[in-house]
């Protein structure tokens, strides 16, 4: 296949294609804290929500980490069993409401046992012990057992679900062409290298919009990414793609290769150095490897001139594909309020690439932290400002370009969840 | 850092900068935002002087030790010193400032991998494709 080029793109106007209206998108669902009461309820309780963990974390009998929820104010064990499987309970002791573990990751020996009076559970969420039970009344019919939380994998990431008879499966609320789509991405190879978290002043819909257009590359990130975006034969476009995917989306963006991997030696001999002997944002991903080979969803354009893919899986999960096995994958998450929200940002790797075994290798990589960690800082910054204007009553609708279709289909989509039906004029 | 540590003989013209070898990111990456351009450009001057002479004594060092885990002391905070100056470098090459322009502040962002719960991950170990294993 021939690579694609922006020109090649035309009059292409994906708004218009996906039958999505053009009009202002109102930001009334963005500071009402009645709207927010009716998304914990229809979204935060009945979803499923990507946990920020894969399934090489927790890879033994025992091993756990929590999943603390803000907007549900639940605390959830998701541990691996005797038998190999992950559960998820609820990190309540059946017998005063005590949280059984306090560490965001651990290991235990087959069984919780609660700090305050010793009642034990096994991994299987079964009360194992009742200290001083002859002395309880009527044990037999005590409801003991930990209470369970749904959770299952898909692609190796591990995701829950609050709602006590989840009315889809993982599988049908990822759906088919998801499903399809990154069937061949090396994902079982990766493990998360960097994690950074930021517990924000903005809402939970701001802090979604920050990650899911590419517009802003050129914008807010020209410093940490320089001229990165910038085309000769399209100076309106930056995409390649936008493909909406039920209650998910897709966008596949421009990277002048040109300008990412013109020598820097001579002005930034840092991020050169760091280049040479690790991955860092700047990479020549697609020299590396003919864009032809790479699995089959992402850099569908097949283009070297290629810097990124988004993928939005709804509603807290925000990927960002930078090569054919590497990415970022954000999670999202509203705070207790409709103005508070917690951002947990992830850099995944093949773990080929941990088994760094020299310093000069050891050294890139932490380059490439810090490097991407200042430019998620840029990220984040513009939330504030938003959120303070819309507080302020005096920004009350958004003007989005067709490149930000993402947005205005995320838009569609929570409405449509919350209040069943979709925002003016679709 | 230890105080008793010096750098390689080597490296010894690095010795007046040796307080940004702090022992975390987080430290690194305050000293770095609460430094002045001059000062981040005098350390920054001097490391990338020596960065050739320091990669390739991190390649002698870890060849004579063994591995880059058992390299000496010295080595170890030459290392250090290191990862301060590749925070202090996007000072000078990215941001032409302290702190990141139009950024969230530094410690609102708030790194996992130095949380104690981080300090309790167990060790990863990956499950190759296999569409017989169900994690139900």
């Amino acid at each position: 296949m021939k690579p694609m080029k922006l020109s090649d793109l035309g009059n292409t106007r994906w708004t218009l294609d996906n039958g999505l209206s053009t009009d202002p998108v109102p930001v009334d669902t963005y500071n009402s804290p009645e709207f927010f009461e009716r998304m914990r309820e229809k979204v935060f309780r009945k979803t499923w929500l990507w946990t920020g963990k894969r399934v090489d974390e927790i890879p033994n009998p025992g091993d756990y980490f929590l999943e603390e929820t803000e907007i549900t104010a639940t605390s959830v064990i998701i541990v691996r069993g005797l038998d190999g499987n992950i559960r998820g309970f609820h990190n309540t002791c059946m017998h005063r409401g005590t949280q059984l573990v306090f560490d965001s990751y651990g290991s235990v020996k087959g069984k919780f046992t609660c700090i305050y009076h010793g009642w034990a559970y096994g991994l299987n969420g079964k009360n194992v012990l009742v200290t001083e039970q002859e002395m309880f009344f009527n044990v037999d019919k005590m409801n003991k057992n930990l209470k369970p939380v749904a959770v299952d994998v898909w692609n190796g990431f591990i995701f829950f679900n609050l709602d006590p008879e989840p009315r889809d499966s993982l599988q049908e609320h990822i759906g088919p062409e998801l499903l399809n789509r990154y069937d061949d991405f090396p994902f079982e190879d990766t493990t998360v290298f960097v994690s950074y978290r930021g517990d924000l002043d903005c809402s939970w819909p701001v802090l979604r919009d920050s990650q899911i257009d590419g517009y802003h590359l050129k914008f807010l990130h020209h410093r940490s990414a320089p001229n990165f975006m910038v085309s000769k034969e399209g100076t309106n476009r930056h995409a390649y793609d936008f493909k909406l995917m039920g209650k998910h989306s897709y966008g596949s963006f421009f990277g002048n290769r040109e300008m990412m991997s013109a020598d820097i030696s001579q002005f930034m001999p840092v991020a050169s150095a760091a280049s040479r002997v690790g991955q860092t944002m700047a990479s020549d991903t697609t020299g590396k490897r003919d864009p032809t080979e790479w699995p089959k969803g992402i850099n569908t354009a097949r283009t070297k001139d290629w810097f990124f893919d988004i993928l939005y899986v709804y509603p807290n999960m925000h990927f960002i594909f930078l090569s054919s096995q590497t990415y970022v994958a954000h999670k999202m998450m509203p705070g207790k309020t409709f103005d508070k929200s917690i951002w947990t940002a992830r850099y995944f790797a093949p773990l080929s690439h941990a088994k760094a075994d020299t310093l000069a290798a050891r050294w890139g990589q932490e380059y490439m932290k810090y490097s991407i960690r200042d430019l998620w800082r840029e990220d984040g910054y513009t939330t504030f400002g938003a959120q303070r204007s819309i507080d302020s009553g005096v920004f009350t609708q958004m003007y989005l370009q067709d490149q930000e279709i993402m947005i205005r289909h995320a838009d569609n989509v929570l409405r449509q969840a919350v209040d069943g039906r979709t925002g003016v004029g679709k | 850092m230890n105080a008793a540590a010096n750098l390689p003989a080597s490296f010894s013209d690095l010795e007046e900068f040796v307080a940004w070898a702090l022992p975390s990111e987080t430290l690194r990456r305050q000293k770095r935002e609460a430094s002045t351009m001059e000062d981040i450009r005098r350390f920054y001057d001097a490391m990338v002087a020596r960065l050739p002479g320091v990669l390739e004594h991190f390649k002698t060092a870890e060849a004579r030790a063994g591995g880059p885990d058992q390299v000496d002391d010295q080595t170890k905070l030459l290392f250090t010193l290191m990862l301060a100056f590749a925070d202090a470098s996007l000072s000078i090459e990215v941001h032409k400032s302290p702190a990141v322009p139009d950024g969230i502040p530094g410690d609102m962002w708030k790194p996992e991998h130095e949380t104690a719960g981080w300090k309790q991950k167990p060790p990863v170990r990956l499950f190759p494709k296999n569409p017989k294993a169900s994690h139900k």
